[in-house]
């Protein structure tokens, strides 16, 4: 049959002549070349890709029972039962094993930004992370739009080092010594803060480090003119003066300039309220607590440890941490 | 094993070229104009007994249409040794001494051109294919035959999130950003290229894509994300510490980080937000348009900024409601609506009406009008100019003013399917009924489509402003939802996750266009 072209008008008076059984069998008839079409083009799919060679390639062999959703009350979606089980990870920064949950805490600590983390982490970021730390706060003063009260009172943080004469420093240092013990402990490299009379050094060791650091004999005074350290009305101020100046005088090389860490670190109470308007000044709510509710510290300041090690365990955390 | 067609083929397009192949299809098999489609219906029958609906192949070598069922086409190609002949419905190309198809990669091309202008002949813009794996890619695939099938009842794409203590505000963001549809076909897509200019272990990009892998690894003990802790402290200074945080600001961070990791650590652009590129911006970025109206010679100042989310007020209303029915009110929202713009918001409707509302600023802050040079009265109007893949919205429910300190805990509703028409820029101006009424103004039934939002992620706050926990719902395979409570996952109905509070929420535009 030859195909001619109808117009419009030609094709209407053709329709309108046409039998309902006629109608039936054309529709049929374009019904299925319509079909046969589509089916052609799903075979040369099919043929594509197997001559391509990628027909089955997304077939699996694994079991799919093996990943099913559970519905289970009381377990969750892997049919697990939850348990509290511990979790360990390792630290990226001092690559020690640890409790997951106690993650953050430690990490804080790690990277020196704690208000009693570790003064020798503290040391660590100011000397070889200065430079990158600059930088971060730098950068998040950008997108800090709302919270400018945040971010300048960081920086008064920063531009406040405590900067100390070297004659002043020297006086500080024969003052300290006459107090304290001031022994060197090997493996923290920190100065014994226990009264001179303390059992752990000799005073021969005394002797030594006075030597090394005033550069001159000093006979250390009798016993019964030492002045006695009281430690229940030592108050925790003057503990956090004390180890500053410790470490003042101690580490003589290092720059006066605080590093963010340690100036965080003034003395008591300043820092707590400096932190709560930190939060307050910012338009959020805090929260991220687990559900334990126990604090890690002794309660109450007065169980100052006087102990080799800088940091203070006595100073309780904001409520805040659960 | 390829797209190289065969031995035959080659010598006849050495030979010949691909003159002939253009020809046929661009008339007899795609019809790329009008005139060749009208050809194609009057010529297209075989020379030997006129059928047009045996499989009809035309002939390479010379103008010969012969049908395959008919054998036809067969007899031509042997008497006259012309063995490469075209299917007439597909183009694909028949080799008689193959015996079979055959596909050849530049004749492909030749036909997708073709296809690509006859679909705009009908109004089609932009065609679908499906992925096809490149030599490389197959033969990986190959290698590699165990498959992850992920049917509708599978749990891959699921996993806990260890609480590191106090990081339940960070494991409800990686919850989000894990079933965030588009991000998470572009990591498992393997479309990302770090950028990272310094130690690659440091880069939170590359850390995002462990994580896509890592939810998607079939494992069902949930993930310590420690490493993602450290990476986000030391990237952003200011979240550092073991502290309770806030999800937004966390989420913001993080996205901050992301998008400066993607284009590497350089300065210039990364002052300069408009004209970034990466997955960030790409999915999360919109364009906030800000229009200053002058009162007095009606001078408009406008701009637009980009922003990653809406943080919405949810207290009454901080100005005073003239709401007269006068003259000059586009400002009056429509009392007749029954809205209580005077009261607080109950919907993420009202919140948003809210904000795109047309605000008089003042007496107490004129500002100079660029158009008449003087200090004027104005007012301010917010709309949006461009909408992001993923719209967040931010519910305002902790007030640190000097009035409030609290949680601002009422139920506000939020609905599944989002539909941001009407508060588009394009939509300024016109009066809040004509936005609310079903037809009136909508030009083009597709742009009504275009902003469309579906719910896929709900973040909560239990608790008060000091302190509190946080849990997310997030929207897997298409309709089912699930309760992520740190390391635990549990499933939940649409209705638990439209009930909850709401604190942050994330919608996914519905439909993506090409661009």
């Amino acid at each position: 049959m030859q195909q001619i072209p109808l117009t419009d008008e030609e094709a209407l008076v053709l329709l309108q002549s046409i039998s309902s059984d006629e109608l039936e069998s054309f529709s049929q008839d374009i019904y299925d070349e319509v079909a046969n079409e589509v089916s052609l083009g799903l075979c040369f799919e099919v043929h594509r890709a197997v001559k391509l060679g990628f027909l089955f390639l997304d077939e699996s062999k694994e079991d799919e029972k093996k990943f099913e959703i559970v519905d289970e009350i009381g377990r969750d979606v892997f049919g697990q039962v939850p348990m509290k089980k511990q979790f360990e990870c390792i630290c990226p920064n001092c690559q020690r094993n640890l409790a997951a949950s106690r993650f953050a805490p430690h990490l804080e600590k790690c990277m020196g930004m704690g208000r009693n983390s570790s003064r020798l982490a503290s040391k660590r970021i100011a000397n070889t992370g200065k430079v990158d730390s600059d930088i971060d706060d730098l950068d998040d003063g950008d997108w800090n739009y709302g919270n400018d009260k945040k971010s300048s009172k960081k920086k008064r943080d920063k531009n406040c080092p405590r900067k100390i004469k070297p004659k002043a420093r020297n006086e500080e240092r024969k003052a300290l010594l006459l107090q304290c013990c001031g022994v060197i402990s090997e493996h923290t490299k920190k100065m014994c803060t226990r009264s001179r009379r303390c059992p752990q050094h000799t005073d021969e060791q005394r002797q030594i480090v006075r030597l090394s650091l005033l550069g001159q004999q000093i006979t250390l005074p009798e016993t019964t003119d030492d002045i006695q350290v009281d430690i229940d009305t030592y108050d925790e101020g003057q503990t956090q003066l004390l180890q500053e100046a410790m470490y003042r005088s101690w580490d003589t090389g290092s720059s006066t300039n605080a590093s963010p860490a340690d100036s965080g670190s003034a003395p008591g109470g300043s820092i707590s309220s400096k932190r709560k308007e930190k939060r307050a000044s910012s338009n959020s709510g805090r929260s991220g607590g687990s559900k334990k509710s126990k604090s890690r510290l002794p309660p109450g300041g007065s169980s100052i440890n006087m102990g080799n090690h800088g940091a203070l365990v006595s100073q309780p955390h904001l409520p805040s941490d659960i | 094993m390829s797209v190289h067609g065969c031995a035959h083929l080659a010598s006849f397009k050495s030979a010949k070229g691909t003159q002939s192949y253009r020809v046929l299809h661009a008339y007899f098999i795609a019809g790329i104009t009008e005139e060749a489609r009208k050809k194609k219906a009057q010529t297209c029958f075989c020379h030997t007994c006129c059928r047009h609906t045996s499989r009809l192949h035309a002939c390479l070598y010379c103008v010969y249409f012969g049908c395959y069922d008919g054998k036809h086409i067969r007899e031509h190609a042997l008497s006259k040794k012309h063995n490469l002949a075209v299917d007439i419905s597909y183009g694909t190309v028949f080799c008689f001494s193959c015996g079979d198809y055959v596909y050849d990669k530049e004749l492909e091309a030749i036909a997708k051109r073709h296809r690509r202008k006859a679909a705009k002949l009908n109004g089609i813009k932009e065609q679908y294919y499906e992925w096809e794996p490149t030599n490389f890619e197959l033969d990986l695939l190959r290698r590699n035959p165990r498959r992850k099938r992920i049917s509708d009842n599978s749990y891959i794409g699921l996993r806990g999130l260890i609480n590191l203590g106090n990081t339940c505000f960070m494991n409800c963001i990686v919850q989000a950003l894990m079933h965030t549809p588009l991000l998470r076909d572009y990591f498992l897509a393997d479309r990302n290229v770090c950028h990272f200019q310094d130690d690659p272990s440091m880069c939170l990009v590359c850390e995002m894509s462990q994580l896509f892998q890592e939810f998607y690894s079939g494992k069902s003990t949930p993930h310590i994300p420690f490493r993602l802790l450290h990476l986000v402290w030391t990237h952003a200074r200011h979240l550092a510490g073991y502290e309770q945080q806030d999800a937004h600001e966390f989420f913001i961070a993080t996205l901050d980080v992301l998008h400066r990791h993607c284009k590497g650590t350089n300065g210039l652009s990364s002052s300069n937000p408009h004209h970034c590129n990466c997955i960030v911006d790409q999915i999360f970025t919109g364009g906030l348009q800000s229009d200053v109206v002058c009162q007095a010679c009606r001078g408009v100042s406008t701009t637009i900024d980009p922003f990653w989310d809406i943080s919405l007020d949810l207290g009454p209303s901080l100005h005073l409601q003239s709401s007269t029915s006068g003259p000059n009110s586009t400002e009056s929202m429509g009392n007749d609506i029954g809205l209580n713009e005077d009261m607080e918001p109950t919907s993420l409707l009202d919140c948003l009406e809210r904000f795109t509302r047309p605000e008089h600023l003042g007496s107490s802050a004129k500002i100079k009008c660029n158009g008449c040079q003087s200090y004027q009265e104005s007012t301010k109007q917010l709309t949006m100019k461009k909408l992001p893949v993923v719209a967040s919205f931010h519910l305002k429910r902790f007030e640190h003013s000097t009035r409030f300190h609290k949680k601002i805990s009422t139920f506000i509703s939020f609905p599944q399917y989002l539909d941001m028409t009407p508060f588009m820029s394009s939509r300024r101006g016109k009066s809040s009924n004509s936005s609310r009424a079903s037809d009136n103004g909508y030009t083009n039934s597709v742009s009504i489509a275009d902003n469309k939002y579906c719910l896929f992620a709900v973040v909560n706050h239990i608790g008060t402003i000091e302190t509190g926990h946080y849990t997310a719902y997030i929207r897997q395979h298409r309709d089912q939802w699930f309760k992520c409570d740190d390391h635990l996952i549990t499933r939940a109905t649409v209705q638990d996750v439209l009930d909850s509070e709401g604190y942050l929420l994330f919608y996914h535009k519905q439909i993506l266009e090409y661009e």
